[in-house]
Parts: structure tokens; sequence; C-alpha cells
């Protein structure tokens, strides 16, 4: 019988989403019947949000208790040791998230566990487990194994598998982890953005224009078409130059990273390397260009070969 | 600093001929010179650059997919053997179209086919070899959606696969009105919108389609420019707002309806009225009151609109449409001033690029805090010689930039901008026809290879035309 | 007092690359090697400090493990300010993943006993986002990841710093110093060498320690202390985006389709 733990990830009261996801994830290493999930939850109310997590294909959800309200990662990083201890999982599936950047590794170094993190697939190879990640900027997969490892701790990454949908009544089990310390100190919650010019670092739906704007008064027209679908304009440098955008909305080398962004629309982008290296990053890009071999979509998921200003109108139209 | 003081640290004078050009960078060693001169040398030395620039594979590579490789480096790689080159080359947007001939003629990767139907300087009988010959249906999609591709190319793709790439070919520029009534006739109503949004459309598809019912093919329509009074009068009465938006575009659009459109429920149908330039005062002041944003900042750029409506317009709530205001052509001077002491300071930076302002305002936006207000005083050509030169040491890059851009700005103001730590901008003054080569020459030694690219190529170009540097001569002298 | 920033060169790929004949890595020929992305905001931010405090107060080290190219990363770390430029490196530590390398690290933090070590959130390339926790891991020292605001007096036994976290939200956090932060791009505005600081970093020395220097042995390092091994790389399929095809009508439409998706799913 195996053991595969899943941490739960949560904030503010709320089990994030993605713990979910890692609960399907957890279905796939399953390789006998009575091998078990388990599903822990750190923090001080992790009691009651327990609650949250009754969902099928976990056997038993424990409470670790410690004395912070929110995530702070010697907590959890120390929790979740004990718990590998005492459990003894073979595999250990952590969301790769802000919050496990900051603790996973801990986990694995002071274990001396097996690791891989951002992992995209999961599945064994004549009994070894193989775990796919990105390299190299995601321009290769790369498929690592664990061998001479009893236990290996992987984040995983969000949106890979499918959150699981049934709900289940798994048994609670509480972990009373109150007597830990640890050297850092969460305080309170910021909510960026409001007041003042939009940070663009921090937004996630961005549309974007480039020298083949052409004029002012097309950046307008561009600018209205973003405000319609509530997306922020932003630029490539020859437009903030001209004085046509605020230099804060400038993407690229000489301008800003969009680091938050989720979704980004190139329009008439070609895809110099200045621009590319404040927006390559992006999951979803669509690009719009007339030249059908434009570098752009070589980075992009989705491509229209077309005239922007064309796709504009007709955006306009339907929208309208 | 003076040009004179500058140039007494160069040790060197500028080579004065593409051969002494050649000769400098084959000394020096320079990878990306050497990439930069290849076009100006002679047979003999070129054997020598290509010696430096394809000395490892590594290198080469590099090359092959590095943005600014020039065309004629380009064809030399796609002639190297051994090497996993011609689909960097054919991707490549810089490679010519004999390269691209060569490459088609030699390899034998069948991906190729594809790479040449989509690049834009493919030539004309290889692009019409493609869609004579070749089955790949994805091939020949990007073919239909090359820019390049010539109206044969079309014709040809027409003929072969009926309908298959009809939505493609509808939408290629170049596609001649004859085969758009084909495509017309034969297709759905996607096609037939984009054969009627065709600027070659012929006339009588005009006429077929003002009887039709369906939306998609009306939104086309309205756009025409020749269309029956009658029917303009209908389409304003159309319940799609697309269709009464486009309406309100055009120029022959009588009175009546654009005073009944000014009064349209749907915001863009308004917007697209507000940039009239046929409005009669009463409308202005209406849509000055609109309660949607967009309506008043197309307003407020629009160059008919009165002095009195643009100084409503400067007072309104929305930082936008002061903006608008600010950028308008016709804005007056004194409008300027007040909203160059706005409290946002990206409708200051409206006034700080605005054309039509005089040193005196520049003067007193100098003194602001915010990076595009000073940007915009950096790159307008009324700011004063002295001022610029202040902004020249300015701690914000984009500020700098800005000065770099200014057309007024002379060698004086440029010459301590060769040092400033932004390689970029070293790059956009290797590259500016407002200093001297010999001032640029400085930047030979670059620690930035962009920048030693930038100058080398400069200096090739120079050297490919007729008359020398008169700056050169007047040194030499 | 001493910052020590743990920097990177990382390995950039082109389109068309080709796969090592073992299958395990990508042909070296095709790697073009830069400075790390991120390591330009922790060097930047360890400069500020430096740059508020007394003249010679703070000393800025930046740190690398690799074979000879990675002069050339440290060299620019140099030519921006940082005061001395270490490069650890023994052929045993080929193959290490970024846990060794954190080890590794580790070793040339105990050595210098900073007061700070900053690192990236995470490398270009790779991706793993886990060495500069591993430094701290090793060390047992205070840590935090995805910092997005720094306030720290030099030699202060605490600071304040803002992580930053999914969907725009930040979270404030108090942390015991010494400590090991991982600093996230757009923390400040990275500067460009001047001109002046090349020429001066081309004269400045680079440190060159070996494993010894850090008291490990080659055990520790190298493929065979990582925590996974690389079985295969190989190149996804999909490479270009999904062409949408269609008239103009029919791409507008899918694209406003694809904005409702996402706007649903983010909802």
């Amino acid at each position: 019988m195996n053991t595969i733990l899943v941490v739960a990830e949560h904030r503010r009261g709320e089990v994030r989403p993605v713990t979910l996801e890692l609960i399907s994830a957890a279905q796939q290493l399953k390789t006998a019947a009575d091998d078990r999930v388990l599903l822990a939850i750190v923090g001080q109310e992790a009691e009651s949000l327990a609650s949250q997590l009754q969902w099928a294909g976990v056997d038993e959800i424990i409470a670790c208790k410690t004395g912070s309200a929110e995530f702070e990662p010697e907590l959890a990083e120390q929790a979740v040791s004990a718990l590998i201890v005492s459990r003894k999982p073979i595999a250990v599936l952590l969301p790769h998230s802000v919050d496990t950047l900051g603790y996973a590794t801990a986990v694995a170094v002071k274990g001396g566990y097996g690791y891989a993190t951002d992992v995209f697939k999961l599945g064994y190879d004549t009994g070894a487990l193989v775990a796919t990640r990105g390299g190299y900027n995601q321009k290769v997969n790369v498929e690592v194994d664990f061998p001479g490892f009893a236990c290996v701790v992987m984040t995983v990454r969000g949106g890979a598998f499918k959150p699981v949908e049934t709900a289940g009544a798994p048994m609670l089990t509480v972990d009373d982890r109150s007597e830990l310390t640890a050297r850092s100190r969460p305080l309170e919650f910021i909510e960026q953005g409001g007041g003042g010019d939009i940070d663009i670092t921090t937004v996630e739906f961005i549309m974007s224009i480039g020298r083949g704007i052409g004029e002012e008064a097309n950046v307008e027209d561009f600018r209205e078409l973003a405000d319609n679908i509530d997306a922020t304009l932003c630029c490539s440098r020859p437009i903030a130059d001209a004085g046509w955008l605020p230099k804060s909305r400038q993407v690229g080398q000489s301008g800003k990273v969009v680091s938050a962004c989720k979704l980004y629309v190139a329009m008439g982008i070609s895809g110099s390397i200045q621009h590319m290296a404040g927006m390559k990053h992006v999951n979803t890009i669509i690009a719009v260009n007339t030249d059908p071999g434009a570098s752009i979509f070589t980075i992009a998921k989705y491509g229209i070969v077309a005239d922007i200003f064309e796709i504009h109108e007709e955006l306009q139209a339907q929208l309208a | 600093m003076s040009p004179q003081r500058f140039l007494s640290k160069s040790e060197s004078l500028v080579p004065m001929t593409a051969q002494a050009l050649v000769a400098h960078v084959l000394e020096s060693g320079d990878f990306y010179a050497a990439a930069a001169v290849h076009a100006i040398a002679d047979a003999k030395q070129r054997q020598r650059l290509e010696e430096r620039l394809f000395s490892s594979r590594r290198d080469v590579l590099m090359l092959a997919r590095w943005e600014h490789t020039p065309a004629n480096v380009l064809d030399a790689l796609a002639r190297l053997e051994h090497m996993p080159l011609a689909r960097r080359v054919v991707k490549h947007r810089n490679t010519g179209g004999s390269t691209l001939k060569h490459q088609f003629s030699q390899s034998e990767d069948p991906a190729l086919t594809g790479l040449l139907a989509l690049h834009p300087n493919t030539p004309a009988p290889l692009l019409l070899q493609i869609a004579m010959g070749d089955h790949d249906q994805v091939v020949l999609k990007g073919l239909a959606r090359n820019p390049s591709a010539q109206p044969e190319v079309l014709r040809l793709l027409a003929q072969r696969f009926p309908k298959r790439f009809d939505k493609e070919i509808a939408s290629h520029t170049a596609v001649p009105a004859d085969l758009l009534g084909t495509l017309y006739h034969r297709g759905d109503k996607f096609v037939r919108a984009a054969v009627l949004a065709h600027k070659h459309v012929p006339e009588v598809l005009v006429q077929q389609a003002a009887k039709s019912s369906e939306t998609l093919i009306l939104r086309a329509l309205v756009k025409h420019p020749q269309l029956p009074a009658a029917l303009v009068e209908t389409l304003s009465q159309h319940k799609d707002n697309a269709i009464r938006s486009a309406l309100a575009t055009r120029a022959d659009l009588p009175l009546t309806l654009t005073a009944r459109l000014a009064l349209d429920e749907c915001d863009s149908v308004r917007r697209a009225v507000a940039c009239r330039t046929d409005l009669p005062p009463a409308l202005m002041q209406l849509l000055a009151e609109d309660h949607d944003p967009w309506v008043r900042q197309w307003l407020g750029r629009n160059p008919m609109v009165g002095k009195q409506v643009l100084q409503k317009l400067a007072l309104d709530i929305h930082e936008d449409v002061r903006r608008a205001v600010a950028r308008n052509p016709n804005c007056p001077i004194t409008l300027l001033e007040k909203l160059a002491s706005d409290h946002r300071s990206w409708v200051r930076a409206a006034v700080a690029y605005q054309p039509n302002v005089t040193s005196c305002l520049m003067a007193s936006l100098a003194r602001d805090s915010a990076v595009d207000v000073l940007s915009g005083v950096a790159a307008n050509p009324h700011t004063a010689p002295a001022l610029l030169k202040r902004l020249v040491f300015s701690e914000e890059l984009d500020v700098r930039r800005g000065v770099i851009m200014n057309p007024a700005a002379g060698p004086e103001v440029l010459l301590p901008l060769l040092q400033d730590p932004y390689y970029l901008h070293r790059v956009l003054l290797a590259s500016s026809p407002k200093l001297s080569d010999q001032d640029k020459w400085q930047l030979r030694d670059d620690p930035d290879a962009r920048v030693r690219f930038a100058l080398f190529q400069w200096l090739a170009g120079r050297a490919l035309r007729p008359v020398a540097d008169r700056y050169f001569y007047r040194r030499k002298a | 007092m001493k910052i020590v920033v743990a920097v990177k060169q990382v390995a950039a790929l082109d389109e068309d690359f080709e796969i090592r004949a073992d299958g395990l890595d990508v042909e070296e020929d095709f790697l073009m090697y830069d400075l790390n992305e991120w390591d330009d905001y922790s060097l930047e931010e360890a400069m500020k400090i430096k740059e508020a405090a007394a003249e010679g107060a703070v000393e800025v080290i930046a740190v690398s493990v690799g074979p000879e190219r990675v002069d050339e990363s440290l060299r620019k770390c140099l030519a921006k300010g940082a005061d001395r430029a270490i490069r650890v490196w023994d052929d045993a530590m080929e193959g290490s993943d970024a846990v060794t390398i954190g080890r590794i690290l580790a070793g040339v933090v105990k050595k210098e006993a900073p007061a700070m070590v900053f690192a990236g959130v995470q490398s270009s390339d790779q991706a793993n986002a886990a060495t500069g926790m591993a430094i701290a891991a090793t060390l047992d020292w205070p840590h935090a990841a995805v910092v997005a605001e720094l306030d720290y007096q030099p030699g202060a036994n605490s600071a304040r710093i803002k992580r930053e976290l999914e969907g725009g939200l930040l979270q404030a956090v108090e942390i015991d110093c010494p400590a090991v932060l991982t600093l996230q791009l757009g923390i400040n505005k990275p500067r460009y060498a001047s001109l002046r600081g090349i020429k001066q970093a081309a004269a400045k020395p680079i440190e060159h320690w070996a494993l010894a220097d850090i008291g490990l042995d080659a055990a520790q390092v190298g493929a065979t202390a990582a925590l996974s091994r690389v079985r295969r790389m190989e190149i996804p399929v999909k490479g270009r985006a999904q062409m949408i095809e269609g008239t103009i009508a029919e791409q507008a439409a899918r694209l406003i389709e694809i904005i409702k998706e996402y706007k649903g799913e983010t909802a």
C-alpha cells in the first residue's frame, strides 16, 4: 500500500482551486486499489477549512494546526516535513505557486527527498516515477526520474490536471503543530492597483500595439477597443517614444515585463527581441500580423494573419 | 562639450574608403563589424571576413537567426555545407529573393516549401511554381495569405481548388475584380462580406448586395463609398449597431441623418458622429454634453471643433477628455497653457508633445517631475537648445531618448549621449545623420556588439553612397 | 556588512535547435548564454542598499556557479557596481541540479557571512525556482520567495517585505535577518552599466573558487548529488501558433470567443 500526500493551499479563508487539480493528479500516481491519498492543510484554521476539502479520491484529510492563520514558509515546511516522516508517502504533491516557492525546496533539501518543480505530467515507467517539466524556457520537455529516493516532492503546474469534480467524505485527522515557531511573520494583504496610473506589471489582460499603428488617432482607436473589452492597452517602444501612450505602458527591454499577464493580444507586433523580452512568458498570446512568417507567431498560442485595422474595425462592429 | 574637444579624444580618423573600412574591421577581428561590412568588401576581403564570421558552428547558427543579419551574409551562410541552416535562412526576414530561390533548388527539406510560401521576398515565379505544383493544403493556405502573392497566384489557387482557399483569397489585397466576382457567386456569407469589403469589389456586386437583408453583408456594404442615397436613409434605421456606426462615418451622410445619429442610443454610433468634420455648432454643443467619455474624447480631438467647445471640454472631469483637447491640432495656446498645469501628468504630457507651443511654455514644463512630461519636452522641437543640453543628463533614460528623437537637436546637444549607458541610445546615434562619421567613430570599440554593428552598418552604407561625407573632408583639410 | 547576490548564466534557445545524440540535453552549439533576467533586479536591489548607506559600509558580492564562460556574466555585475565577483567551479560540479547549486552557493555564503542573500525568483531557462531557497535550506536561514518590495536597513535584525501573490495581491511580511530572499522582476528599475563602469570592470579580478574553498567534496556536488535525474529531453510537437482561419469576420468572432473564454475562466 502506497501513500500519496497532497498539500492543499488556502488564502484568506478560502481553499485555492488549484488544490482540486492536485487531488486528481494524485489519482494518477495510484498503482494499487489500496493506495491512499492524504490531503493535508496547514494553518491555524486548518480544521474548519477542512470542510472545503470534501472531495472524492481523498482518503483522509489531515488538518495541521499551526499558530498562523495565513501562510508562513517555515511553519508549512516543518508541518509537511513532520507528516512525511510519520506517514511515509512515496510522493508529495504541492501546487507550483508563490507560497510553495517559499518552502517546497526546503522540505526536499532538509529531508533529502527526490524533487522536481513545475511538473505538468506524471506517470510511471517500469515502476519508476517519471515527472515531465519544461526546460529552456519551455522550448523542450524534460523527463526526470528519481532513482534511489523513497519519497519524491513535486510542485505541479496549475491547469495541467483537470480539477476533481465529485464530492466525497474523507475522514478527518487533526495534527496539532501549534508549538512550531518561525522566523518570519505574515502581516496584512494589500490589493495592488487602484489610484494613479495602471501598473502594467500587475494586470492580467493586455492588448498591445506597435510601430505599425501609424498615427496617434489610430492609437486612440485601439485604446477605445481595449476599453470595450476591459483590456489594458500597452505598446512597444516607438509608440511611447512618440508620446502616444505613457511610458508606463511600454512593454519590453526598455519598458516593463508584464509578469502577471495571462492574456496578451499583440496587434501588429512583429516580435523584436526588445519587445518579446517583456511578454514572451505570457501563457496565452494572440498575435495579429499581416506577415504569416512574423516571429511573434513562434511564441503565440493563437495567430491571426490579418491587417490590424481591419481586425479592429471588425471587432468593434461585433462588439457594438 | 564642443565637437572639437570631443574629437581630440579620437586617436584615429574614420576610414575614408570602403576598402579601408573593411581593412580596419579585418584587423580588429570584430565579429559584428565583420557582419556589417560584408556587403562592401571586395572578393578577397570578403573571403577573409567569412573566415572570421564562419569560424565556428556556434557563430554560424547564431548568425542564421540573428534578427539583424544582413541579406548578403545570409546568402553566404546558405551556401555553407553540412550545417542545419536551410530552415533558419528561409525563415529569416532579411533573406533576399535569389537566396531563397537557391535554397529551393538545393535543399531536399520538405518543410522549406511551406516557409518559402510564407516569405515576403520569395520571387514571383517561385510562388507561382508552388501554386501550380504543390498539393499540401497548409502550404497553399500559407501562400494565399502571403502579402507578396501576385494576382496570378491567387487565380491559380482559386482555379485548382475551388472554394478551398476562397476565404484567404477574398481577404488578399491583390485579388483582381473578376476573381472577386467568381468568389462572390460561389461563396458563403463570410466570403461575400469579405468580397464586398474589398477595395477592388466590382460595382455590380454592390448593386446586388444592396438587396440583401443579411447583417454581415450590410455591414460590409455600408462602408462602400458609392451607395444610393435611399439605402443610406434605410440603413440609418437598421437595428444593427455596427451598421449605424459605420454609416455615421460616411462622408456623404446628409446633415439630417447626422443629427439623428447624434442622438442614437448606441455609444459607438455617437462616437463615430463625434469624429465627423462637418458637424454644425449645435451638434458639437450637444455631443460635448454626452455622458459617454469616448464621445467627448473624440470630439476633443476633432480638428473642426471651435474654441468654446474646446474650452468646455478642457474642464472635463475625465482626464482623457482633457488630454484629447491638449492633442487637438487647433487647440489655442492659451488653453494649452492652462492644460500645462493640469493635475494629471498625462494631460501635461499631451501639451509637452504639442507641435504648436512656445519655447516659453516648454521652459515651464521642463520643471515638471513626471517622466512623460519631461520626455515630451525633450522631444519637442520648440525646446531651447540650452534646456536640451540639460535634459541630456537626465536620470531617466526615456527623457534622454526624447532628446535623441528631437528633430531640432543638433550635434552639440547629442554628442555627450554617445557615452549614454543605455546601449539602444548609442545604437540610435550610430545611425543618426545628425552626427558626423568622425564623431561616431569613437563607438568603434563600444563594449556592446549591437552598437558596433550599427556603427559599421552605417559606415558601410555611407561607403556605398557616391558622395563622401562633407564633414570628413573639412576635417581633413 | 556584505550582501551576496547569487546570479546565473542562463541559456536561451531559438527555433530549429537539435537535441544531443544521447537525448539528455540540447546540443551545446544552439545555446546562447546571458545573465538571467531576474539577476539584474537582485543586483540592483543590493546596489540600492549599498548606495543608500555610507561609502564603503556595504559590500556587494556577485556569486555564480559555472565554467569559464560564466565570467562574462559576472563581469556584467562588476560593471554595474558589484564590489567583488566569485565564480565557483570544479569539473565535478557538472550536472548539478538547482538544489546542488544552492548547496555550493551556501558554501560561499558560510565563508563570506553576509547580512543578506539575494537571488532571482527563478531562472529564465530551467525555471526550477529552487536555487535561492536551497541556499536558505542548506544554511537554515529565514527565507521568503517572490519578494516584490523590500524595506531593509543594513545591519538591521529584521526587514519588511512584500510578497507578490497570484492575482495582483501583495502580502506584507516581517522577516528576521540575515535572510535569503528571492526577488521578483519589477521590484526596481535595473540600471545599465556606464561605459566607465564597463571599462573598470574589465580590470577587476574575478575570484575563482574550487571545491576545497567551500568545504565540500566531489560526492556532494554534480549529477550524483542531484535530487532528480534527466531521463530524456524532447521537443514538444506544438511549436507555432494555432492559426485562426477564415475571413476577417470569422477571425474576429473567434478572437472575441477566446477573450470571453479567458474572462469566464478567471471570473
